[in-house]
């Protein structure tokens, strides 16, 4: 009798917990169906056409993704070559060369860098990326200590977003690294290889798809990124030529502009910006993870 | 005989070269952080001490401090409350009573959850509660943020839990629940709590999904309205003027003080002794 009443409470126990799951993955449909339904005047009013129309134009009514797009492009291309070259770089020498106090007190700075929030990086790039690329660019900056009056534009935003993005590159690289095979790496050493020559040969080879998978991630971070973008891209929808001109991209066009949206065409715009975010991201995150096989399971931090 | 010596100094050189640019590499992955601790705690304690010299500023500062942070605390407790209770139990059930194939369709589509962008998060409740209630709005939109990255890596905890320890329990006579909350949570609660601050210390200064509901176009310069910290700083950076570009300095430095804290008690609960 008590057995079955046991059984009883596990069965409920288990329920209760499948609905908690349930109401997880329902948060999720729920979003992409509240994105969707939100996007639909906005999808009938354009077409398609809202991908590659070049025109962001409240006042004329005309919305167009491409400018966002040239913004969303060009900051996370420039971000990914910093994070990629100098992240990739520092987890080869984290885990190859150097002293063992330095790495880990690196690796701690690094993690540091990852759970600085993105409103604390905008108050940086505002005061010290920005000013620099208003300098390098020739126009007059603000007196110091006040926040930057030039030196807006899609070089700073990516900076910043590289930035950003350089931990996730650091951190997955590392575990790729760390997953490689050492018996090979041991090898090399063993027939007199340089440091340099076992990196080339026997580590890297290894750690192709991790580096690629990191890249991806990092790639759907700097897509995502909203508030640290919108404070120094100089919030312009246009597709200018050069590296220091203003921008928009997506993530921060919604973040400037969907409170103060001044027709329901526009929020619904809006909304299909943001979907398109949606897809992005996952597309680019899927991609990542998939490169990504995670075996070592540990409660270290995670930031990506 | 000279070649063979040459080809030697070369290997050497190319290794010193390698070695070298992985050390300017690395001390460039370290100047970001460095010049942003250095910036922002330069500036912030220097607004700190003018604010604080004069009377008048003082009082409008220090109110609008403690009215930010106070709902901090209280917008990021409660998210995290209703964020940590939801995820833990599905990652349990994911973790411990799913099986095969249920348990990798949960991880992937909370895998892919994880990685939606924080932003959006504020777009659809924003869409769904915007009449409602700003305050209920914005806590959900945190929840929403959280809770696929908390079952994940509540999930990942949970599963690194040995599997021998299971079932000693099961077949020594305790029922699941007995096991899961005699056995299972207690090896894993360490790592738990260590990973679920990690993520707490993420969502405290996350402005992304906020501005959008809170915000509302409306957040004056001085007024006390629904402005947690982040997205108080956030307003005062882009509602440019003299005063609040004194204050946002001392948000900031508040805002990374308080993150460093958080993330800190993670590091010193998850510190390594034994297991």
């Amino acid at each position: 009798m008590k057995r079955v009443s046991a059984q009883g409470w596990n069965g409920l126990f288990a329920g209760v917990l499948a609905v908690c799951v349930l109401v997880v993955i329902g948060t999720g449909i729920l979003s992409v169906t509240t994105l969707i339904v939100e996007s639909v005047p906005s999808i009938r009013q354009f077409g398609l056409s809202f991908l590659w129309t070049p025109v962001w134009d409240p006042a004329r009514r005309q919305y167009g993704a491409l400018p966002l797009f040239y913004g969303s492009f060009l900051t996370a291309v420039i971000a990914l070559l910093l994070a990629g070259v100098i992240g990739v770089t520092t987890a080869v020498s984290l885990t190859q060369i150097g002293v063992r106090w330095l790495r880990s007190v690196i690796s701690l700075l690094l993690e540091i860098l990852a759970v600085i929030p993105s409103v604390v990086y905008g108050v940086w790039a505002l005061l010290v990326v920005a000013p620099l690329f208003g300098r390098w660019s020739g126009q007059a900056g603000g007196p110091s200590g006040e926040f930057a009056v030039s030196g807006f534009g899609v070089l700073a935003a990516g900076v910043v977003l590289g930035v950003m993005v350089m931990p996730t590159v650091v951190a997955v690289t590392r575990e790729a690294i760390a997953s490689a095979p050492k018996d090979i790496a041991e090898a090399a050493i063993a027939l007199g290889a340089t440091r340099q020559e076992t990196v080339a040969l026997a580590v890297m080879p290894f750690v192709r798809k991790g580096i690629l998978g990191s890249l991806y991630l990092g790639l759907a971070r700097a897509f995502g990124e909203a508030v640290a973008v919108s404070l120094v891209i100089g919030d312009q929808p246009r597709i200018g030529g050069s590296l220091f001109a203003r921008a928009d991209s997506l993530a921060s066009m919604l973040a400037h502009t969907l409170t103060g949206s001044a027709s329901p065409l526009q929020t619904a715009a809006l909304y299909e910006i943001g979907l398109l975010l949606f897809l992005i991201t996952t597309v680019f995150y899927g991609l990542g993870r998939s490169y990504i096989v995670r075996e070592a399971i540990s409660p270290r931090f995670q930031p990506w | 005989m000279v070649t063979r010596v040459s080809y030697k100094t070369m290997r050497k050189l190319k290794n010193a070269l390698f070695v070298s640019v992985l050390s300017v590499m690395t001390s460039l992955a370290v100047l970001p952080l460095l010049s942003l601790l250095w910036s922002i705690g330069f500036h912030g304690i220097a607004a700190l001490i003018s604010l604080s010299d004069a009377p008048l500023s003082r009082g409008v500062a220090s109110a609008v401090l403690v009215n930010a942070f106070a709902q901090s605390l209280v917008t990021t407790a409660s998210s995290s409350a209703i964020a940590v209770f939801l995820g833990v139990a599905a990652a349990i059930y994911s973790s411990q009573y799913a099986g095969l194939r249920v348990g990798r369709a949960i991880r992937f589509t909370v895998d892919i959850l994880s990685g939606v962008p924080s932003i959006l998060a504020g777009m659809v409740l924003f869409a769904l509660l915007s009449g409602v209630s700003s305050l209920v709005a914005g806590v959900l939109a945190l929840v929403l943020c959280m809770l696929p990255v908390v079952v994940r890596t509540a999930d990942q905890v949970l599963v690194a839990v040995p599997v021998a320890y299971i079932e000693g329990s099961l077949a020594l006579g305790a029922s699941r629940i007995q096991t899961i909350f005699a056995t299972v949570l207690p090896i894993a609660h360490k790592s738990l709590v260590t990973a679920l601050l990690f993520v707490v210390a993420r969502m405290a200064g996350e402005a992304a999904p906020l501005l959008i509901i809170l915000d509302g176009g409306t957040a004056s310069k001085g007024s006390l309205g629904f402005q947690p910290l982040p997205l108080r700083l956030y307003s005062d950076l882009t509602h440019g003027g003299s005063f609040p570009h004194q204050i946002a300095y001392v948000e900031a430095l508040i805002l990374l003080v308080t993150i460093m804290t958080i993330y800190g008690l993670a590091r010193w609960v998850g510190r390594p002794d034994r297991w």
